[in-house]
């Protein structure tokens, strides 16, 4: 069906809404949708864009027309692609959210390292900062990316990622919990991770030491929080029990 | 399972559909919320009415038996990387509560309360077996052109029917310990019926 004028223009407005997969069941027996599918032509353009244009024109549309020169591929030709399969006509929202995916996707390179690690804490500890580390490249230009992620219309679609990524780390990381804890553990690590993100923009020390001790802060307060709720819940359990034996043995005195 | 993952383990099977991730998604999370509920119910059964010797060893056998199923469910929930219920909390309070109720009513209404929760847990798998029995013949093999269950699923399904036959043994567990002499039976059952569908109902969802 097609309108034409202002409600015509209303219609076909762009909501950008690319393909963030909500999770759910997984299994190793099963073949698993990749993070980012390298065989999609907008996928390959946005790639070139953010690897070679980023770190020097930002997270602009002049860094996709760049790659997309580089790529010798003919921009006429590309109208739709943007617009129709994801539904997007702003391309600096999708080379933004190809940083993210790019980079959370690069966290499975670090298994073997983080396997040799001791306790959860440390591999929560580890694979922040080799997250945050993979800012360093674009760390310039990350402002403009932040600006639009926190737009109103933005906002949503960039939490579920930012949500991903602490769902990732807890999982890499070996969380077992099973009750509320699921929860808190992830908001938590998703707080700390846009605090350090936050410090890291403003931080001029050579290889991002103080942000890196910041990070480590932030997960510290974070075990320190679930150790204290860990022990109250004990606490208030032992003496349940406790009180419940005392009723019991004055009522058996009867 | 975690490990396995990291080797880049070779997957058997081609990807599930959204509809049956999501169906699966649901699975895990109510059953675990069910099998935490069912070990409180137990707990707060335990607590009241193990100073009676005739029923502590029923109690802690089927107690056991419900914190075996509660493990393997949160162990599916962690290896699965499926979402808890967010309502974990009110389901532990909940449970241990009508355990404790129930148990203070005496021996009947706590086996009253057993047989109310197993009957619809029983009905409950059952339905779950139905559905991946039959909506999870569509699964090609890698390489093949044949369908099959992978491992996972396989196993799925085969903790499910062990649980449901043991959750049905509780029944008549219950049935045989006079549950039937509860007072208000029909009222005492029902209403833990009702409780039991609303809580599934919330706990696939939230």
């Amino acid at each position: 069906m097609h309108f034409r004028g202002p409600i015509g223009r209303a219609c076909v407005r762009p909501v950008f809404k690319p393909a963030v997969a909500v999770r759910g069941f997984q299994s190793v027996y099963h073949v698993e949708t990749p993070t980012i599918d390298e065989s999609k032509l907008e996928n390959q353009i946005l790639g070139r864009a953010y690897t070679k244009f980023v770190p020097e024109h930002g997270f602009t549309r002049q860094s996709v027309d760049l790659a997309i020169a580089d790529l010798q591929l003919r921009p006429e030709n590309l109208g739709g692609l943007f617009g129709i399969g994801l539904q997007v006509s702003d391309v600096v929202n999708e080379l933004i959210m190809y940083h993210l995916k790019h980079t959370r996707a690069n966290l499975s390179k670090y298994h073997d390292e983080a396997g040799k690690l001791a306790t959860e804490g440390a591999k929560v500890r580890f694979y922040m900062q080799k997250r945050l580390l993979d800012n360093v490249p674009i760390i310039k230009y990350y402002h403009q990316a932040l600006g639009r992620m926190i737009l109103p219309t933005n906002l949503g679609t960039f939490l579920t990622e930012l949500h991903n990524l602490s769902d990732d780390i807890t999982y890499y990381s070996g969380d077992q919990s099973n009750d509320f804890a699921w929860y808190s553990k992830r908001f938590a690590l998703s707080g700390a991770f846009v605090q350090s993100e936050l410090f890291m923009l403003g931080d001029t020390t050579p290889d991002y030491s103080a942000t890196i001790s910041f990070m480590n802060d932030r997960v510290s307060d974070i075990d320190t929080l679930g150790y204290a709720y860990n022990s109250v819940e004990e606490w208030a359990i032992f003496n349940g029990i406790s009180l419940v034996n005392l009723i019991k043995s004055q009522l058996a005195r009867g | 399972m975690n490990r396995l993952l990291f080797k880049r383990f070779q997957s058997t099977h081609k990807a599930l559909s959204p509809a049956q991730k999501a169906y699966l998604d649901r699975v895990i999370r109510v059953d675990q919320a069910g099998e935490l509920g069912a070990d409180l119910i137990y707990a707060g059964q335990y607590m009241a009415l193990s100073h009676k010797p005739a029923l502590k060893p029923v109690l802690k056998h089927m107690w056991d038996q419900e914190i075996h199923h509660h493990n393997t469910f949160n162990r599916l929930q962690v290896d699965h990387r499926v979402r808890p219920s967010l309502l974990t909390p009110a389901w532990k309070a909940g449970a241990f509560a009508m355990g404790l109720f129930t148990g203070m009513l005496g021996k009947e209404g706590a086996m009253a309360c057993t047989e109310a929760v197993e009957t619809v847990i029983g009905n409950h798998y059952n339905q779950q077996l139905r559905v991946l029995s039959n909506g999870f013949q569509d699964i090609e093999e890698i390489g093949s052109d044949t369908t099959s269950d992978s491992a996972d699923i396989k196993s799925l399904k085969e903790t499910i029917k062990v649980f449901r036959d043991e959750e049905l043994e509780h029944l008549d567990t219950a049935i045989e310990h006079d549950s039937k002499n509860a007072r208000p039976y029909w009222l005492l059952t029902e209403t833990i019926k009702l409780t039991c569908k609303v809580a599934v109902w919330t706990a696939e969802r939230i």
